[in-house]
């Protein structure tokens, strides 16, 4: 029928054009009508729109933070780098990675471009969705649904926020969605942007589905809520409120630190542990695991929808690379592939060392539980490593750069910050190299990701009780955390700040956001400066100044409206 | 009568050569003797052999005439004793033959006009004499361009004021063309091509330029108007060959030659240097580290390992297998790996044309191969083209005009980019070159420079445009008619890519195969009316057009991951597991869109006397890109002729003609695309545990208030001809402003979006065409003509958005500026010294090795806030290109200089990649470099180059000046005499030529192209040489 009408209109027209008339409107003829596209007005008219807005808030985390085709390693850089847990181990000296404060943290620096752009970019898409569904019709959703979507949705601007502040300090705080060219943003203090984190997530802690009841995996629940609610609290040195929140994670909803072997076992490095079974393959979305409150979603690309994530790339060494046996032949066969010899293994992947351990990381928090804390087993932190060389007298045997004669000329610096170091085995994904077995899979993993673990939430009550001075009350949080691992209890006398860092370092190395916790407990700079050995550069040339990141020179250039004062110091 | 040779007023460039020449006769008269009431019979020809069909022979002070046919014959019973015959015909100097005594067949060579202000021009939805025109307009001729192009492109370049051509280092690859200067910030340059009266939306590769009759180039708002929207960057107008009264004629041109890389080659470190710098590298961080303790003297200072110690080289390798090739002396040069020997390009076609008084006809074909010079990247087009118009009564013509290309573009080529960056100590066995590894030395930065020419590619591009048209001669009413015109174009691409597991992109996951079909269509019809007439001294020209176009298409990616079996490849995607659909272009979600424009125009062009002529143009353009209430814009102008020359004040019989020209007109541009000002959403792929899921997201921010940007300008212009049209030209100067300047506005990352498509602001520019041709010499033995085009064009952005600190640094637009204004830290030449180091000299945190910036507020520090400025500009300063034509005999050598200039700080370009090793962080140790200058080292006295290892707090780009001159086309040619011919029977005109492109290009550009787009490019210019044949019989 409609078909049949635009023909006639169509013929019409013709007729009307051969006749030099114009009966047929310009302005009908010229409506612009996309086709393949759909627009803010009616992307969200739907619940499958709505649905798809919330994943695209989710991919926007994973993509941006977990993986990102561009600067992947914005997503790695600040979960250790540049603090007292890791150094750059590739290159320990160049003017990346954050190797020295000063070189690095400039507002040209296209990385801090990208730390300020990517949250901003998150916070714009959650203000478009909230609009959408708040205007979305009536018949589409019960209020209660309504308030699910947004409040999920909120969670994200809060977390973007919490970017923000921890790094650059005063932030503008927007919250209604842009639709034209702004470019007189004020910096908001951080009062303001704390208290919307404040509101949006204590929407989200009202309206979120409990865990267990979210529609999929990886889904916000209420404990997500409330434990970014709790690191919120914390920023702002707010400790019973801190505590309070972490409290309703730790009740409320079922969860529990794991204590008995779970899931796949595949035991590559030996005997295994639940510490280790929480980073197995496939384990993290398991009902099973009452630890995981958020986890980040991967899948091999077999999968469509599936990504990889480059934990392995980021943290372990790049052994492939370091040459000869003492006896001088290559030192790694690695895997057969298609009747060659990759040198590369499939149970550590193909590292580049862009975050090694520090020696405190590395080595003296474990001093005293050494052999008993499960965390640093043989197969959690990888220390030996041997040459896989048929041809050599060496083949089997384990690493020692002792052994090398002079005239091998090897550099003590990159056999021991890129080739060989420890390696927290957590990023590995032993077996698993799904893609490309020829370089194995250039470090790519499939493995979930957790983006919120409830042994951290343990570690934030104790922070917000040594906050509050319930010393006790901190240790035994801690010692839950602990006797997971069979490390030996704290002593109330051992508990302070800066035993909550080392305990953090155990317990979330490389899961958390190693700066934030730094910053808010006003231990970056002290920290660094005496733990952080990058032995080119020790200390990495912190300033007192650098606990603020420069505004990125383009925000400042762009808003053209609106004068700010750059951060002190840049 | 003897003509006789004059010194040109050219100018002075010009005069010191032409001056050498001027002592010579110009001309050899014919002195011929005639009996007494005898009949004189012979033949007329043009300078290429070619009979004269029609011209007129007078016997003079007689009435007594004839005309010649089709063979150029003619026979007139002369009266009288000692008669001179006049031949005359349009398009040709008058020449007269005194008759003395006969040697009959007289045989008479016409020399053309050098600038025929009489030829027709095509003005946009009709022609005109070039005589009347009243804009600014300029014809090419490709005839007066005897070198063999394969690309239209090629052949425009340098042929113009203001036409400027941009050239592309890739087979079959479109140069880029802009016309005058840039109107627009952001939106886009390219000016509107016409063919054959139809606007085209094809690539200009698809046209086989030997179809080409000639090129018309609208320059000035007047001119352009009656294309309004779509014309603010200028207007090129092809028009393809048409048959000619007389005999069928077939000709057959055909071209071979080869290319290779011009005289500024790629140059990267060789293995010594590559492994050096790595010594250097880890020696500089130590050396900075101790310059970090503000040592004042030398005491302490590390020293540079031994470098002449390979096993200490060696030891600083990045990987075992370059350590074991440094030591063994093997290297590898994987530029020259990359780049294809003896390139060969050939391009062969034939036509045939004719007409008979109702009917015209041309067809043509022709056969390009180009290989490129980087490994397996060659191109492949068939064209065919036919037209025929046929007067079927005496007030109605129909015609029909169908061009079809199918251009090959199938392989991937080589990677120069990836070349340049290659470990030149990297394994490669030498003996069996296909063996090769994904990633040199696993080396993620490097992947293998030959591994795209191991993936099957196909890509097929088919264009057919056809025009159908009737005219009616409305009958009843002299002069006015009725044109209906309808074209359409079908474009079809299919791109098809199957990578195997062995190389990048098909490594990720067993094999990627894509399939990537592109198809559109656009139709056009025009509704034309014009009236023509005469009336004594009053001629009017009157057309009125109503124009509907749409363009619309589909194209997505298909992408097929996970073969189980590559062995089929793209062409059975079944054998994949993982099936993807991929937006087509970065930005681009349009898998499906179309867009429609609506166009009325009058224009009106009266004339007094032929002396005195105006005309004036009103466009109403509607697009649908635009915001709702702003789809419309209305574009008048109008524009003034005065024929000096033909006043009565002018002295009588003078060989001067002058023509002023004034124009006043406003162009709008639409050039942003469609859907521009909707706000879109993306989608992606998202997987919750293992099921697909799509997200969706805001990706791009709308602006529903987009509307025109236009262009108003003044043209003020003189055509000018002395002494016969010897010295010929016009020089035009302008003035634009153009005002609701479309930009795609870089926004504050508060804002979450990287830019927003914008009207803001206005934009002024002004500039100078000049165009002289000169015929320095004229004899029938020697002809030796020049060509001289300069253009000059100054932009400046008149108003941003208005606020009181109208300037807006972050995307480098300043009031009061050009356009392309470069902010930066100001270079101060040098780099900071351990001298300076030592005496305290050097700023907090600078060190010697780093460049020297200006401390601009004298704060002792340079930081981003206070310490940029505009250090220059993009833009050139002004272009010139000399053509010139020597013809003695049969021989005739043509030699095209072409430049660029900048100078005062325009034309500049950031070359950082290339000149300064330490390309980018720590990229420096990853991969190899490029080795225009030797980087800093304490004690080389390096001073503009930084050291390996830099870690300046700031960095600036390193602006270079593009300045080049360039000898674009040398092309020496052999005319077969007709003797010669008339014993090879039926050949009419026979040609070789040997021709060369890109011969010799002189600049201080460090290394690479001047001209290629980027200053990282990923292909070479190209130099060719061919030889060519043109025949007709």
């Amino acid at each position: 029928m409609k078909l049949k009408n635009i023909k006639t209109k169509g013929a019409l027209c013709l007729l009307s054009l051969l006749m030099l008339g114009t009966a047929c409107s310009d302005m009908d003829f010229l409506e612009e009508v996309p086709r393949d596209f759909l627009a803010p007005q009616n992307a969200y008219n739907t619940i499958e729109g709505i649905n798809q807005g919330i994943t695209g808030l989710h991919f926007t985390v994973r993509n941006d933070w977990y993986f990102g085709e561009e600067l992947q390693d914005v997503g790695t850089i600040y979960k250790a780098l540049g603090t007292d847990i890791a150094f750059h181990g590739e290159d320990p000296n160049s003017t990346r990675f954050l190797c020295n404060y000063v070189n690095y943290l400039t507002p040209s620096s296209e990385y801090v471009r990208e730390y300020w752009n990517r949250p901003y970019r998150l916070v714009q898409r959650v203000n478009l969705l909230v609009e959408g569904i708040s205007n979305a019709d009536e018949s589409l959703l019960t209020p209660e649904e309504r308030n699910a979507y947004i409040a999920e949705a909120l969670f994200f601007r809060a977390w973007a926020y919490r970017h923000l502040v921890s790094f650059f300090g005063d932030v503008p705080v927007v919250t209604e969605a842009i639709d034209f060219a702004k470019t007189d943003f004020v910096r908001d203090p951080v009062s303001v942007a704390y208290q919307q984190m404040e509101e949006d997530l204590s929407f989200a802690v009202q309206y979120l589905p409990n865990p267990g009841s979210e529609k999929e995996p990886g889904r916000i629940t209420k404990g997500a809520a409330y434990h970014l609610l709790t690191e919120v609290y914390l920023m702002q040195h707010k400790y019973t409120e801190a505590v309070t929140a972490a409290t309703h994670v730790i009740n409320d909803f079922g969860y529990r630190l794991m204590t008995e072997r779970f899931g796949s076992n595949p035991d590559v490095f030996g005997s295994g542990d639940v510490y280790s079974d929480l980073f197995a393959y496939g384990n993290q979305n398991l009902k099973e695991n009452k630890e995981s409150i958020w986890v980040i979603q991967f899948e091999p690309s077999t999968v469509i929808g599936g990504s990889n994530n480059r934990w392995n790339r980021a943290f372990a060494p790049a052994y492939f690379r370091m040459g000869n046996t003492p006896d001088g032949k290559p030192a790694f066969r690695g895997e057969l592939v298609n009747g060659a010899y990759t040198g590369y293994s499939d149970s550590l992947g193909r590292g580049v060392a862009w975050i090694r351990p520090t020696n405190l990381s590395a080595y003296t928090i474990w001093e005293g539980n050494w052999n008993n804390d499960i965390r640093n087993a043989r197969h959690m932190i990888k220390r030996d490593f041997y040459y896989d060389s048929p041809e050599s007298a060496y083949h089997g045997q384990r690493i020692d750069f002792s052994k090398y004669p002079s005239s091998a000329g090897r550099d003590p610096i990159r056999d021991t910050c890129q080739y060989i170091y420890p390696y927290f085995v957590k990023f590995a994904d032993p077996m698993h190299v799904l893609d490309n077995e020829a370089t194995s899979g250039n470090g790519a993993s499939y493995k979930d990701v957790y983006a919120m673990r409830l042994a951290e939430t343990y570690l934030f009550r104790a922070e917000a009780y040594i906050g509050l001075g319930e010393l006790d009350l901190a240790r035994d949080d801690i010692n839950t955390v602990r006797s997971r691992s069979h490390a030996k209890p704290a002593t109330t006398a051992e508990i302070d700040i800066d035993y909550l860092l080392d305990e953090r370092a155990r317990e979330l190395y490389g899961e958390d956001c190693r700066h934030f916790v730094l910053r808010r407990t006003g231990k970056l700079v002290e920290r660094v400066r005496k733990y952080n050995n990058n032995p080119l550069n020790p200390g990495l040339n912190i300033q007192d100044y650098h606990v603020l990141w420069p505004i990125p020179q383009e925000q400042l250039d762009l808003n053209i409206d609106q004068q700010w004062t750059q951060n002190p110091g840049y | 009568m003897m003509k006789k040779s004059k010194c040109i007023s050219s100018p002075p460039l010009l005069c010191m050569v032409a001056g050498i020449f001027l002592m010579m006769g110009i001309f050899a008269p014919n002195f011929v003797s005639a009996q007494q009431g005898a009949t004189v019979t012979g033949v007329v020809r043009d300078t290429e052999a070619e009979p004269i069909e029609g011209v007129t022979v007078l016997q003079k002070g007689t009435t007594n005439q004839v005309t010649t046919d089709a063979e150029g014959k003619f026979s007139i019973a002369v009266s009288g004793t000692n008669g001179t015959l006049v031949f005359s015909s349009v398009g040709y100097q008058t020449q007269e033959v005194t008759l003395r005594a006969v040697t009959t067949p007289l045989e008479v060579v016409l020399m053309a006009d050098v600038q025929d202000l009489d030829e027709v021009i095509v003005v946009g939805y009709g022609t005109m004499k070039k005589s009347d025109l009243t804009g600014s307009v300029t014809r090419v001729a490709l005839e007066d361009r005897p070198v063999p192009n394969v690309n239209l492109t090629q052949a425009l370049s340098g042929a113009s004021a203001g036409v400027n051509i941009q050239q592309n280092g890739l087979a079959g690859g479109d140069a880029s063309l802009s016309i005058r200067g840039k109107t627009s910030l952001s939106a886009s340059d390219n000016p509107l091509i016409v063919l054959d009266g139809i606007i085209f939306n094809g690539s200009l590769s698809d046209i086989n330029v030997n179809d080409v009759e000639y090129i018309d180039v609208l320059r000035d708002a007047s001119a352009a108007a009656v294309y309004g929207s779509r014309s603010a960057n200028g207007v090129i107008i092809i028009t393809t060959k048409k048959g000619k009264t007389g005999a069928p004629r077939i000709s057959v041109n055909a071209n071979y030659g080869f290319q290779g890389m011009t005289n500024n080659p790629m140059k990267v470190m060789n293995a010594e240097q590559y492994a050096i710098r790595m010594v250097d590298y880890f020696y500089q961080q130590e050396l900075y580290n101790w310059y970090r303790t503000n040592p004042t003297s030398d005491a302490g200072k590390p020293v540079r390992p031994d470098i002449t110690n390979r096993e200490t080289v060696a030891a600083r390798l990045r990987t075992e297998e370059e350590r074991q090739n440094y030591l063994a002396g093997n290297e590898i040069d994987w530029v020259d790996q990359v780049l294809r020997k003896g390139a060969s390009i050939a391009n062969y076609d034939a036509s045939f044309s004719g007409a008979s008084e109702r009917v015209n006809y041309y067809a043509s074909g022709s056969v390009a191969r180009e290989e490129g010079i980087l490994k397996n990247d060659q191109f492949e087009r068939y064209t065919f083209n036919s037209k025929v118009d046929g007067k079927l009564t005496d007030w109605l013509s129909l015609g029909l005009n169908v061009n079809y290309s199918y251009r090959d573009y199938s392989g991937l080529n080589a990677s120069l980019a990836d070349a340049r960056v290659a470990s030149p100590l990297a394994n490669y066995d030498l003996d069996s070159p296909d063996s090769y590894a994904t990633y040199l030395t696993n080396e993620g930065y490097m992947p293998h420079p030959l591994g795209p020419t191991k993936a099957t590619n196909e890509d097929i591009r088919n264009n057919l445009f056809f025009v159908a048209n009737a005219k009616v001669e409305v009958p009843f009413v002299e002069g006015l008619t009725y044109d209906f015109n309808y074209s359409n174009t079908f474009y079809y691409r299919k791109n098809n890519t199957f990578w195997p597991v062995s190389i990048v992109n098909g490594n990720g996951n067993n094999g990627r195969a894509e399939r990537r079909p592109e198809e559109n269509r656009q139709w056009i019809f025009n509704n034309i009316v014009s009236y023509n007439r005469t009336f004594g001294d009053h001629d009017v020209n009157g057309t009125l057009l109503y124009s509907r176009e749409k363009y619309f298409g589909q194209s997505y990616i298909l992408r097929v991951e996970g073969f189980e079996n590559p062995l089929l490849g793209f062409n059975n995607l079944n054998m994949g597991t993982v099936v993807t659909v991929i937006p087509p272009g970065d930005g681009d979600p349009a898998r499906a869109w179309s867009e429609q424009g609506v166009s009325y125009m009058a224009r009106l062009n009266y004339q007094f006397k032929r002396r005195y002529m105006i005309t004036g143009t009103v466009r109403r353009d509607g697009f649908s890109g635009f915001g709702p209430d702003s789809k419309f814009v209305t574009l008048p102008s109008v524009s003034l002729g005065w024929v000096m020359s033909e006043e009565p004040f002018w002295k009588e019989g003078s060989s001067i003609y002058t023509k002023l020209r004034l124009s006043y007109g406003q162009n709008g541009n639409q050039g942003i695309g469609r859907y521009s000002s909707f706000a879109q959403m993306g989608t992606e792929y998202y997987v919750y545990d293992s099921n697909t899921s799509i997200s969706l997201f805001p990706n791009r921010i709308g602006n529903p208030g987009l509307r025109w940007e236009k262009t108003s300008s003044v043209n003020l212009g003189v055509d000018f001809g002395f002494w016969n049209n010897r010295l010929a030209g016009s020089v035009d100067g302008y003035l634009a402003k153009t005002s609701d300047v479309l930009v795609r506005r870089k926004l504050p990352g508060a804002a979450g979006y990287a830019d927003i498509w914008s009207n803001i602001g206005a934009l002024d520019n002004k500039g100078l065409d000049i165009e002289l041709r000169s015929e320095n010499i004229r004899s029938s033995q020697v002809n030796w003509k020049t060509n001289v085009v300069f253009s000059i064009n100054r932009n400046k952005i008149a108003k941003l958005y208005g606020g009181k600190n109208d300037m807006d640094v972050g995307n480098e637009w300043f009031v009061g500026e050009p356009i392309s204004a470069l902010y930066d830290y100001e270079m101060l030449g040098g780099l900071w010294t351990e001298a300076d180091l030592y005496a305290g000299r050097t700023y907090t945190g600078w060190y010697p090795g780093q460049y020297k910036y200006a401390d601009l507020n004298g704060d002792n520090r340079i930081d981003p806030q206070n310490d940029r400025k505009i250090v220059g500009y993009a833009d050139p300063n002004y272009r010139f290109s000399i053509g010139n034509t020597l013809t003695w005999k049969n021989f005739s050598l043509y030699v095209l200089l072409n430049s660029i200039q900048g100078g005062n700080g325009y034309y500049l370009r950031d070359n950082y990649t290339v000149v300064n090793v330490n390309s980018r962080s720590d990229d420096v140790l990853r991969m190899n470099q490029s080795a225009v200058r030797p980087y800093w080292t304490p004690d080389n006295g390096v001073n503009n180059a930084t050291g390996v290892y830099n870690s300046a707090a700031v960095t600036s780009r390193i602006f270079e000046s593009r300045s080049f001159v360039r000898i674009q086309d040398i092309s020496l040619s052999y005319t077969f005499g007709n003797e010669l011919l008339k014993r090879m029977g039926g050949i009419s005109n026979l040609q070789v030529l040997l021709s060369g492109k890109n011969v010799y290009t002189w600049t201080k550009w460090s290394g690479w192209d001047p001209e290629i787009a980027s200053a990282n490019a990923n292909y070479p210019a190209m130099r060719n040489v061919s030889l060519g044949l043109r025949l007709t019989l």
